[in-house]
């Protein structure tokens, strides 16, 4: 009896133990790993599938679109998931992805998750998709949602605009404002029943993606494209490695054009070298040669007693001017020459002089106030600042008197056309820009502030005398080859010699520049040209001159036709009538 | 217990059509998205042609444009047109 006592107490002691274990597990789940059961419960019932955010696009000033986005398909592949590789490798060759022999190799190569085919059409990804569900593949071959970036015009604005990866931006204008236009991206929730088939719903939490913001940017495509071509003929005729031109607005300071050449095809930019990935035009710092007189010109014209520059004649006959032991040298001889003149002969020589006697602190000053020594900050990757000399070091004659004709000191294309449009604006600097505006939708988010000006670097008279000389060297000096016979050109050339990598300046590697700006009165453009290493021609007047001419040719004809527009009106315009207006 | 199956039934119908609506909605978004997409590419291109016929033609007739242009401002006026001999043409409609 005592026996049957004792068993009934273990007996009932095990059965407490064990409904208290089971109330314990039961706690453990239900209070302190709920969240875990209830992620679990959720991965059962339901799938969320992410959505991607839509990049943002980017226009020119006019709307036109530089880059959009086209949706389309990526597949991926977990080879070790596929049950039957035949059959994989032969629905993927039925949606015309490859043939099943190389579908095959691809799925016997790789042991790990890759990427089977990017940017598929996605009419093709959906079809494929719908197939691989129903021929339980799914779970092998994810078929996801994305977009491709279409550039509609190319290498014309590849160095501008960049190009974009896998998700980011990885050059120019895509590199630089991808926080921007980059979307963020949502998600949305499916049904899953006992087969694993999901099922939208309607009362399902959805999080829908933001698209990414519009950016316009200052260019004008059709001005992008005449410096292209011109750019691309001038590269080809002259034999030389490489070019860039820019077209600065003088007003605001917009940059209207800014290309290389060679470029590259956005949408293959796997197939170049990297160094193209760069606008050569904003980054490349180079040593400008003669372009670089008119600082010398403008400090003599901003010293407080100008006539001391200005009312003298300067003997550079010898053809050469020693310095210690380096000679300085004219590429022809001048005899003596007036003030004008060295800047219209372009004479070495004649700048040294003028070295000797203009204040150092002045000249640095006066490139200082016109954007030398320090980058614009136009919101562009890899902008160079360039590399001028503080006073202290300048006072030193030979390193001035070398900085006096452009060599020993380091500018970009960019500088250049920024210190011309200062000239071209009655010596008002305006800093370039090429941002115009951020909008989403029809919302503007930032737009540039325009200013009239930033400072006055040069009063009205000294400017007007620099437009002067600078109309001459067209008309009667270096630059003769970028005269129009339909409006007044104004420009300065500029032949620098590169440096030798062992030291040194190469006699026959040198870069060629030429810029300018026109009309003379009521500038509109300044237009900077650069050659790299031209062989055909020995100067910048033969080289860099007939690209300056062709853009300002076929600038006036766009301009004059725009002008047209304003005054007859398009529809006159198209139907003729303007005839009768004019002979009236 | 015939209204409950009734009922049940009509539910089981109601979130079916649901999803088939749903379904229908998300090809619809996804064909008008599509279609949106090829009319912005369709229309990039035809303003790239255009510009592009615009640039050509401008590019091949060079200074010997038809158009009576007004002279930019502050420029000699003076421009040679073969239709109309040369021009003053500081204001065209003078």
């Amino acid at each position: 009896m005592k026996q049957h006592g004792r068993r009934g107490m273990i007996l009932l002691a095990g059965f407490f133990a064990a409904w208290l274990g089971l109330f314990g597990k039961l706690a453990e789940i239900q209070i302190v790993k709920w969240r875990y059961y209830q992620n679990e419960a959720k991965k059962l019932h339901f799938r969320r599938i992410e959505l991607l955010g839509e990049r943002g696009r980017i226009y020119d000033r006019k709307g036109r679109v530089l880059a959009h986005n086209r949706s389309c398909c990526s597949i991926q592949i977990l080879p070790q998931y596929v049950r039957d590789k035949d059959t994989l490798a032969a629905i993927l060759a039925d949606f015309g992805l490859g043939t099943v022999r190389e579908n095959k190799e691809l799925l016997d190569r790789h042991r790990r998750l890759f990427w089977f085919r990017r940017f598929v059409d996605y009419d093709t990804g959906d079809s494929l998709r719908r197939v691989l569900t129903r021929r339980r593949f799914s779970n092998a071959v994810l078929v996801q949602d994305a977009y491709e970036r279409e550039y509609p015009y190319g290498e014309v604005c590849a160095d501008v605009v960049g190009f974009v990866g896998t998700e980011r931006g990885l050059a120019g204008i895509e590199w630089e404002y991808d926080s921007i236009l980059r979307g963020s991206p949502g998600w949305i929730m499916l049904q899953k029943d006992a087969l694993g088939w999901s099922y939208p719903y309607p009362t399902l939490p959805v999080k829908p993606s933001v698209p990414g913001a519009d950016i316009y940017l200052s260019l004008d495509v059709d001005i992008q494209e005449i410096c292209y071509q011109a750019l691309k003929r001038g590269v080809e005729q002259t034999g030389a490695k490489r070019g860039s031109v820019l077209v600065l607005d003088v007003h605001t300071g917009a940059i209207l054009g800014a290309v290389d050449y060679p470029a590259y095809a956005p949408g293959r930019f796997a197939d170049y070298p990297p160094e193209r990935f760069k606008l050569n035009a904003v980054s490349d710092q180079f040593e400008p040669g003669s372009s670089f007189k008119m600082v010398m010109c403008a400090a003599a014209l901003g010293d407080s007693n100008p006539e001391r520059f200005t009312s003298r004649v300067y003997d550079v006959s010898s053809g050469y001017i020693s310095i210690g032991s380096k000679k300085i040298k004219d590429v022809h001889p001048n005899g003596v020459i007036s003030f004008d003149s060295i800047f219209i002969n372009s004479s070495n020589v004649g700048c040294v002089l003028l070295s000797f006697e203009v204040n150092p602190e002045v000249y640095y000053l006066m490139a200082r106030r016109l954007g030398f020594g320090e980058k614009i900050g136009i919101g562009f990757p890899d902008e160079g600042a360039g590399r001028l000399d503080k006073p202290d070091k300048l006072r030193n004659r030979l390193r001035f008197a070398t900085v006096s004709f452009g060599q020993g000191v380091m500018v970009t294309l960019l500088q250049m056309a920024a210190a011309y449009l200062c000239i071209a604006n009655d010596g008002v600097y305006v800093k370039p820009y090429l941002l115009e505006s951020v909008r989403c939708d029809r919302t503007v988010l930032w737009e540039f502030r325009h200013k009239s000006a930033v400072r006055q670097v040069l009063d009205k008279a000294s400017a007007q005398r620099l437009k002067d000389i600078l109309e001459r060297v067209v008309l009667n000096g270096t630059g003769k080859l970028a005269k129009s016979g339909r409006v007044s050109v104004c420009g300065k050339t500029g032949t620098a010699q590169k440096v030798n990598p062992g030291g040194g300046y190469s006699n026959t590697q040198s870069l060629m520049s030429f810029i300018g700006f026109f009309p003379k009165v009521e500038s509109k453009y300044v237009i900077a040209v650069i050659l790299d290493e031209p062989t055909r021609f020995r100067f910048a007047g033969s080289a860099t001159c007939p690209i300056f001419r062709e853009i300002t040719e076929r600038l006036l004809n766009l301009g004059q036709v725009a002008d047209a527009v304003k005054v007859f009106g398009r529809d006159e315009l198209a139907a003729g009538t303007f005839n009768k207006s004019v002979r009236r | 217990m015939v209204l409950l199956t009734v009922i049940a039934l009509a539910y089981l119908y109601q979130h079916s059509y649901s999803i088939k609506m749903t379904r229908e909605l998300m090809r619809l978004e996804t064909e008008k998205k599509l279609a949106l997409e090829r009319v912005e590419s369709i229309n990039a291109q035809l303003k790239k042609l255009q510009s592009f016929c615009r640039l050509e033609s401008l590019y091949l007739s060079g200074v010997r444009s038809s158009i009576p242009m007004p002279a930019i401002a502050g420029e000699n006026p003076a421009v040679k047109y073969p239709r109309f001999g040369t021009l003053t043409l500081a204001n065209p409609q003078e």
